[in-house]
């Protein structure tokens, strides 16, 4: 049997841009934007990216906003297909990329429990043992069988971030790493959410906070434009990280030099 | 909520036809995720009102009776007769609308999903189809028990033709989803444009008139897939013959519309992620 992995070999990945609009920002073009006719057609959101995790890796990855973090961590679950190159992931991947995908408001918290339980397949004892826990971790009491549209915001995210985490999967991948509700319950969700990170085989963490990703990554990828600008271990790459976005804070270094001139980059 | 029970994830830029008609198995055959989704979304949709699910029952009984009220008088058959001819070619017609509409929008609706799980896109498919199945059973059935009851021409053994019939509607339906799903994810004009053909297909449709009663061209009514349709269930049931030129149509039709789908899905599978 193979053990857990990712592997992503020269991985490219372009969307397109269904409607192309016509450039009118005149600071030049981004490199990675494909114009045919003047017209946006596609973008290359990720670039020749190389990565291979094994079982026991954490890996956090940073960059500014529109790096491709979030596609990167798409990829990753399957959600997107490779324009080029390939992906090879080995066991079972849970994606929190919205805890609250799929409530249904007007069923009561305990159905909506069943419902995911079902969803990640369970049945039988398995599914009745899953809803307990979620009920019992969430705490909120009677409410379980009242309609979901009868709780506050809390209570829901309460209920369903601990719908969210209850299942250990051999891959985790996180957008940014979520707590939920009051103080008290927030410690707990913490907690929680470090457990299921602990028993995990890969974690893979997607934030801006590099305090976190300093506590709980032993690698990191900082991603910038699409590409990998740096990969390492923890320490070395978010102190670099940290000092080349306090220089595009005090403007040393512009965030996105923009280079190219419209037109010139219509090939790329 | 993505969680994900396929263990191996191998995807590259080539063999994305292969990966395609994989996958759509693989989420065929997941009936407990597409079922749980299905069933939630039609409890969702009639929460909170007392008569639940049955009230597309009561619609559509009212819908009959005035329609058997005002247009029973135009026809040359009995009332009873229109009456039979009505209650199931407009169950079975509204079973296909709801596939033709609902396949437009069965990623669009998904989006959420789409973007957050590994799911086989096939799933949201069998989702819309069940969900479609559902509502229009509701209305199928019991038309089909009263005529079976008390319509004489239907108590034969060749009303056992009715399953088949039925079965043939939802292969159909989740081949009509297979390539509206994705083609009208990418052009937003096609849900319009189905919906309104949908409305004008109904009148050129054998379900409000009967065959003979207006001086319709035969051939409008021939090569009309879904009189043809209505007709494999219908006929049997309305006058105890078994329809055999209808069922060769429609074996002929659900052949070709099956290779048609599948060469749309296996195209767009991997890409339709992008037109959401």
């Amino acid at each position: 049997m193979i053990m857990t992995h990712i592997r992503l070999n020269n991985l490219n990945l372009t969307m397109p841009v269904l409607i192309g609009s016509h450039l009118n920002s005149s600071d030049g073009v981004d490199p990675r934007i494909h114009y045919i006719n003047g017209k946006a057609k596609s973008f290359a959101v990720l670039t020749d990216i190389n990565l291979s995790l094994e079982a026991g890796d954490r890996l956090g990855v940073v960059g500014s906003n529109g790096a491709g973090k979030t596609t990167l961590l798409r990829v990753i679950t399957g959600i997107y297909r490779p324009s080029f190159g390939d992906v090879h992931v080995k066991g079972t991947v849970e994606s929190l990329f919205q805890v609250g995908l799929g409530m249904r408001d007007d069923r009561s918290g305990w159905d909506n429990l069943v419902l995911r339980g079902k969803l990640i397949g369970l049945k039988g004892p398995a599914l009745r043992d899953y809803v307990r826990n979620c009920a019992a971790f969430a705490e909120i009491g009677t409410f379980i069988d009242m309609p979901m549209r009868t709780y506050s915001q809390g209570m829901a995210m309460r209920l369903m971030f601990a719908a969210s985490t209850e299942a250990v999967p051999d891959i985790l991948v996180l957008d940014e790493l979520i707590g939920a509700g009051d103080a008290s319950f927030r410690r707990r969700a913490t907690e929680r959410m470090l457990s299921l990170v602990d028993r995990s085989g890969i974690v893979v963490l997607s934030s801006h906070a590099t305090p976190i990703v300093r506590s709980v990554c032993n690698k990191v990828l900082w991603l910038d434009r699409g590409r990998v600008r740096e990969f390492g271990p923890t320490d070395v790459i978010i102190d670099s990280y940290a000092k080349a976005m306090k220089e595009a804070q005090t403007g040393k270094v512009a965030a996105v030099p923009r280079t190219a001139k419209p037109g010139s980059s219509a090939a790329a | 909520m993505s969680f994900s029970r396929s263990e191996y994830l191998s995807q590259s830029n080539s063999g994305e036809f292969t990966d395609a008609a994989k996958d759509f198995w693989v989420g065929a055959r997941q009936f407990n995720i597409w079922w749980a989704l299905a069933t939630s979304e039609v409890l969702q949709r009639f929460g909170r009102t007392y008569l639940g699910i049955f009230w597309i029952l009561v619609s559509f009984a009212a819908i009959m009776t005035v329609k058997i009220i005002f247009l029973g008088g135009l026809q040359t058959a009995s009332a009873i007769e229109f009456a039979v001819f009505l209650g199931i070619g407009y169950s079975i017609w509204q079973f296909m609308a709801r596939s033709l509409n609902d396949g437009c929008t069965c990623y669009v609706r998904s989006k959420g999903w789409l973007l957050a799980s590994r799911f086989p896109h096939s799933v949201y498919i069998m989702q819309s189809v069940a969900v479609a199945g559902i509502e229009n059973a509701i209305t199928i059935l019991p038309v089909i028990c009263i005529v079976l009851l008390f319509w004489e021409p239907a108590q034969s053994q060749v009303s056992l033709l009715v399953i088949p019939g039925l079965v043939m509607l939802m292969i159909n339906a989740v081949a009509v989803m297979m390539y509206l799903g994705p083609l009208s994810t990418r052009y937003r004009d096609l849900t319009q444009f189905v919906s309104a053909g949908v409305r004008v297909l109904f009148f050129a449709t054998p379900i409000i008139w009967m065959p003979g009663a207006l001086d319709v061209p035969q051939y409008l009514i021939d090569w009309n897939p879904f009189a043809r349709f209505i007709e494999i269930v219908r006929e049997p049931l309305l006058y105890g013959t078994p329809g055999l030129d209808n069922w060769l149509f429609v074996s002929v039709f659900t052949v070709i519309h099956l290779l048609v789908a599948k060469l749309i899905y296996v195209r767009t599978r991997y890409r339709q992620i992008h037109w959401l």
